[in-house]
């Protein structure tokens, strides 16, 4: 039950942020916050069934049906990660100290539902922890409170609105047949029931829902506004876990644990994932805009992710949950640099920028290996998840999918070669010649995020038995 | 190491590395070794002769690689450690002041070392090693010529190749079907599957080294271009010496094939349809070495004849024609460079004085190679084509008509030569020339008198190749050899009566054969090139590499301006789908959503 202490902690931290009478400084937050998720991090390389009498009998008041598995491990790890980036990228943004307690503090509740998500068995409390995330982004992206941000708030709002609507009802109806919610019950009326009209519904819904919440084409309007309109540390906390794990881990989890594959459900998800893919990519390549084009190139990756998982192997929600976790290293890495631009040049117009390779060193670099991380070149880690997922696709008989894949990474290529040499190469545009390198902590995050990028393709062996294989045994 | 392998092959390529790399102060060290190397070589060639040796050089990482020396490559040796003996005088007399003479000296011992080799082998794989080789210093003479031809040269490699192609895919060939890489062990029978090919392959890399078309047209170019000497060592000797000995080993040991099969009436339709046009060719050039040149391809149609008529008799008549091809061609090419060194040019119209009494020698040269070339009765080449013209008669008369035709082309060619070099009226003022230097018109002599000795005392080359090939059983009747006499007589007069109405009626010498060869336009064929298969080959890979350009620009379009375009055109138009209007946005999820219900 020890994992339970990855809700509970933070909940505690938001309450003793919070105490009346008495209000810690922002920093201290800060502080307290990052260290929270190096801990959580580390939490991942810890034995599963560790736990101390004195935290059970604590955690045990709270009836909740927690489980963890190698994939919720992982997710840990992953959301651990993200949010020490955003938190850092925070703290190098924001003045204020009131905006980065706010921040602070709404980022602990988005993870307690984060990790609630990850552990929890039952799939009305899955839609309740994707409720508190919902919420509390919501609030991130609004945070600055200037229009354009309202305005994406507002549409994320309503957008999730039609999800949650159809999530609840396709768990009312799943309730109603199942008489249950938790994730076995379910289970074993899914193989009863499964091709009733009803529940054959419930389960469209419920998919339809985690697009809408994963930004899957066509689902996907709410998200380039609230990414770009969301302050730098939002659209990294953002574009890195929220999206990623409401919409397609949800998606994972609840197709892996509890209603498994049919061919119906496999084209859907290879159909939409194909869209997704190619239109991402045709929409990112002509996008002016560093974020709006991050946040096309998102929404196609994504589709990588929702194709591998569509193979319906093992192999595949192995080579999807492993795109996640790199997908969300490379793409927090890539909004961290576009917070360094953004702090450093204040120009968020690609055409504007140019030659910024000389003036921040550090920001390119990291930028040219994430992009080659995403675009599939060896030996990053991004080439081997999409190797896996091309594979999966391939043993399981869906050629044309894996060519789809293949030639989509082509576009990948386009779109950032794009971005790299409206940014970063060539002349060095006139007023930008005092433009000096971003500050320490964003530059530490992105060496961070690199490392990782780099390491985990370099240790691809070890990655892959001790990580991926622990995690989803194929 | 064998000493045959010292003498023939490894003295000759060590002593033309030495040459070419001795710095230029020991010119006369070069020179007397260049000449004793190559003595040397025709000394050992008849001091070895009537042995047989088999033996096993060690030469490469011990494998077994076998030489044999016994009659035929030990007769083909001393043929051409003759002809290089005599090239290699002529060479130091004639090329003493031009730039590149020791590299060409250098090179040619390398390529008699390399022919030697070829000779001496008995391993398919080490036959093709040399074989190949052989290109290396034949480029390097041709290159070694005056204006430094490297064209030529490269024109030379190019179909000598191609040509090569064919004889490694035959090699490869037979060692499959024969199972063996032992040149000495290798008897195919030509019914086995793949055998006929292997021949085809074999048979036109072997005939193509000696000049048959299509592979001739590098031979006229490089007699004009590359350095005279080369022409007389490489085109006259090596190259048939080489062709005659592979082709002779092909039809006699390698391949067993029945007279008068299908396969040896091709090929002596290809040897006819070579000596026809190459002859008539001849007839019309308008320079003295071009037209020896396309007489030399014209005499490699004989001997082919003579070796695809499949019997004894002809193999003979080959190796005979062969030889005496090489002397008497010798002496003509040594004639042309004793008139190239006085006048500057062999062309007609660069032959300003009356030769004949400027140069007594030269003419009495001409006069006896001459009269071996055109077939005049007792001299050397005369004896080598009745033989020819005989084996041809056992097949088809056809043949035999051909052979005659050919016969009186080149009579006639040498005829017109004869009386424009010689007896034509001196345009200019005679200038005071001398004879050239007694280095250059020795080795001209000697081959001239042996055009005559050997046509008196034709017993003996007659024997000494009879040994080498085996004993003619059956001769010919009487009354054939009456008949063929006559007929050679009868074609002589022809030519003579030609030339004779030439003097009186045309200028261009070619008398009333000119008619005839006028119908077939031969000479238009000859003079735009149009025949050159290289130059057409060439055209065709320019145009090849020109479409190969426009396919080329044409994916440049596809790829600089369709698909950029294209992706340009989805990427804005999935831009502008994205309008912001969130009403829009949930039009989106209610059509994505029926979508998915209309997928289920």
């Amino acid at each position: 039950m020890s994992f339970s202490l990855a809700v509970l902690i933070p909940l505690f931290l938001v309450l003793f942020f919070n105490l009346p009478f008495y209000r810690i400084s922002g920093k201290i937050a800060v502080f307290i916050a990052s260290l929270f998720c190096i801990v959580q991090a580390f939490s991942f390389f810890l034995p599963v069934n560790a736990t101390c009498p004195a935290v059970q009998n604590l955690v045990s008041y709270f009836m909740l049906d927690f489980q963890c598995d190698g994939i919720s491990r992982l997710m840990l790890l992953t959301s651990a990660i993200v949010a020490f980036a955003s938190i850092l990228v925070l703290y190098a943004m924001e003045d204020s100290d009131r905006k980065q307690f706010n921040f602070v503090n709404l980022i602990l509740l988005s993870l307690a539902g984060m990790n609630g998500l990850f552990f929890v068995r039952d799939i009305f409390s899955v839609y309740v922890f994707i409720e508190v995330i919902a919420a509390t982004s919501y609030i991130l992206i609004a945070i600055n409170k200037d229009k354009n941000a309202l305005e994406a708030s507002f549409k994320y709002l309503v957008m999730s609105s039609v999800a949650t609507v159809m999530m609840l009802s396709s768990i009312a109806i799943l309730f109603l047949v199942a008489g249950g919610t938790d994730f076995v019950t379910v289970s074993n009326m899914y193989q009863q029931y499964g091709g009733n009209s009803l529940v054959t519904a419930a389960v469209v819904l419920f998919i339809v829902g985690l697009f809408i919440k994963g930004g899957v084409m066509p689902f996907h309007g709410w998200l380039p506004d609230s990414y770009l309109a969301a302050p730098a540390p939002v659209s990294v906390y953002l574009a890195g876990m929220v999206t990623k794990t409401t919409g397609i881990y949800t998606l994972i989890r609840l197709f892996y644990s509890v209603f498994g594959f049919n061919t119906a459900i496999q084209s859907i998800l290879l159909i939409f994932a194909s869209i997704s893919i190619v239109l991402g990519a045709f929409a990112a390549i002509n996008q002016n805009n560093f974020k709006r084009m991050l946040a096309y190139s998102s929404i196609s990756q994504v589709g990588y992710i929702v194709l591998g998982f569509g193979a319906g192997t093992t192999f595949g929600v192995a080579a999807a949950i492993f795109h996640l976790f790199n997908h969300s290293v490379f793409k927090s890495l890539l909004f961290v640099n576009s917070a360094a631009l953004e702090k450093q040049v204040n120009v968020s117009d690609m055409s504007e920028m140019g030659g910024l390779a000389s003036k921040m060193p550090v920001t390119s670099t990291t930028s040219v290996i994430a992009f080659l991380s995403t675009a599939g070149i060896p030996p990053l880690s991004g080439f081997w998840s999409k190797l896996m997922i091309i594979l999966a696709l391939w043993t399981a008989d869906l050629k044309v999918y894996a060519v789809i894949a293949i030639l989509a990474s082509i576009l990948t290529m386009t779109y950032f070669l794009i971005m790299q040499k409206k940014v970063f190469f060539g002349r060095l545009k006139e007023g930008f010649e005092n433009v000096k390198e971003a500050p320490l902590a964003i530059t530490f995050v992105s060496i961070l995020l690199c490392a990782i990028t780099v390491v985990v393709g370099l240790l691809f062996p070890f990655v892959l038995n001790g990580l991926i294989n622990s995690a989803v045994s194929f | 190491m064998n000493i045959l392998l010292n003498v023939f092959i490894i003295i000759p390529l060590l002593a033309g590395v030495l040459l070419y790399f001795l710095p230029s102060k020991y010119n006369i060290v070069k020179i007397i070794m260049f000449l004793a190397a190559v003595s040397v070589n025709s000394f050992f060639s008849v001091f070895f002769y009537g042995r047989e040796i088999l033996f096993n050089s060690h030469l490469l990482f011990r494998l077994d690689l076998y030489f044999r020396y016994y009659g035929l490559n030990s007769f083909m040796m001393i043929v051409l450690g003759a002809a290089a003996l005599l090239a290699a005088v002529y060479a130091v007399a004639s090329m003493k002041k031009e730039k590149n003479t020791f590299m060409f000296y250098a090179f040619m011992l390398l390529a008699l070392s390399f022919a030697n080799g070829v000779l001496l082998t008995d391993n398919f794989i080490v036959l093709l090693l040399f074989w190949e080789a052989l290109m290396i210093p034949m480029f390097g003479m041709i290159a070694a010529g005056k204006d430094k031809p490297v064209w030529t040269a490269l024109k030379t490699l190019i179909i000598s190749s191609v040509a090569d192609l064919c004889l490694m895919f035959g090699v490869m060939l037979i060692c499959a079907v024969g199972g063996s890489f032992m040149i000495s062990q290798t008897n195919v029978d030509i019914s086995q599957p793949g055998a006929v090919f292997a021949f085809i392959m074999m048979f036109i890399g072997a005939a193509a080294k000696a000049g048959a078309m299509p592979f001739h047209s590098w031979i006229p170019d490089a007699s004009v271009k590359a350095p005279l000497p080369f022409m007389v060592f490489m085109v006259t000797a090596v190259e048939k010496v080489l062709s005659i000995y592979l082709l002779i080993r092909i039809v006699k040991d390698l391949f067993v094939i029945e007279i008068g099969s299908d396969i040896s009436i091709y090929a002596m339709i290809f040897g006819v349809i070579t000596l026809l046009v190459a002859n008539m060719f001849a007839v019309y050039q308008k320079d003295f070495k071009k037209m020896l040149s396309y007489a030399s391809i014209g005499q490699a149609g004989y001997m082919i004849v003579a070796v695809a008529s499949l019997s004894v008799f002809g193999m003979v008549a080959a190796l005979f024609h062969m030889t005496a091809h090489i002397v008497y061609k010798t002496c003509l090419f040594f004639v042309a460079g004793n008139i190239e060194k006085a006048e500057g040019s062999t062309e007609i119209s660069g032959v300003k004085s009356n030769l004949r009494q400027t140069m007594p020698y030269t003419f009495m040269s001409f006069v006896l190679a001459g009269a071996a070339f055109a077939g005049v009765p007792f001299f050397f080449a005369f004896f080598s084509k009745e033989m020819i013209y005989a084996s041809a008669l056992s097949v088809n008369w056809a043949f035999y008509v051909c052979l005659s035709i050919g016969s009186l082309l080149s009579a006639v060619a040498i005829l017109n030569w004869g009386i424009k070099l010689f007896y034509s009226k001196p345009k200019e003022k005679i200038i005071q020339e001398k004879e050239v230097p007694v280095f250059m018109f020795i080795p001209t002599i000697i081959s001239a008198l042996a055009c005559l000795m050997f046509g008196i005392f034709n017993k003996v080359p007659h024997t000494l190749v009879s040994n080498v090939i085996g004993q003619v059983e059956n001769e010919h009747s009487v009354i054939i050899t009456v008949i063929l006499i006559s007929v050679s007589v009868l074609v002589l007069i022809l030519a003579f009566i030609n030339n004779v109405y030439t003097c009186k009626k045309r200028n261009d010498g070619l008398g009333f054969i000119a008619a005839a060869l006028d119908k077939i336009k031969i000479d238009k064929l000859n003079e735009n090139i149009k025949f050159d298969p290289y130059e057409i080959f060439i055209k065709a890979v320019t145009k090849f590499s020109n479409a190969m350009f426009n396919i080329d620009k044409g994916l440049n379009y596809f790829y600089d301006v369709t698909v950029p375009g294209s992706v340009n055109f989805v990427s804005e138009s999935v831009k502008k789908a994205h309008t912001g209007n969130i009403s829009v946005y949930l039009l989106w999820v209610i059509l994505g959503i029926i979508f998915i219900f209309i997928i289920f």
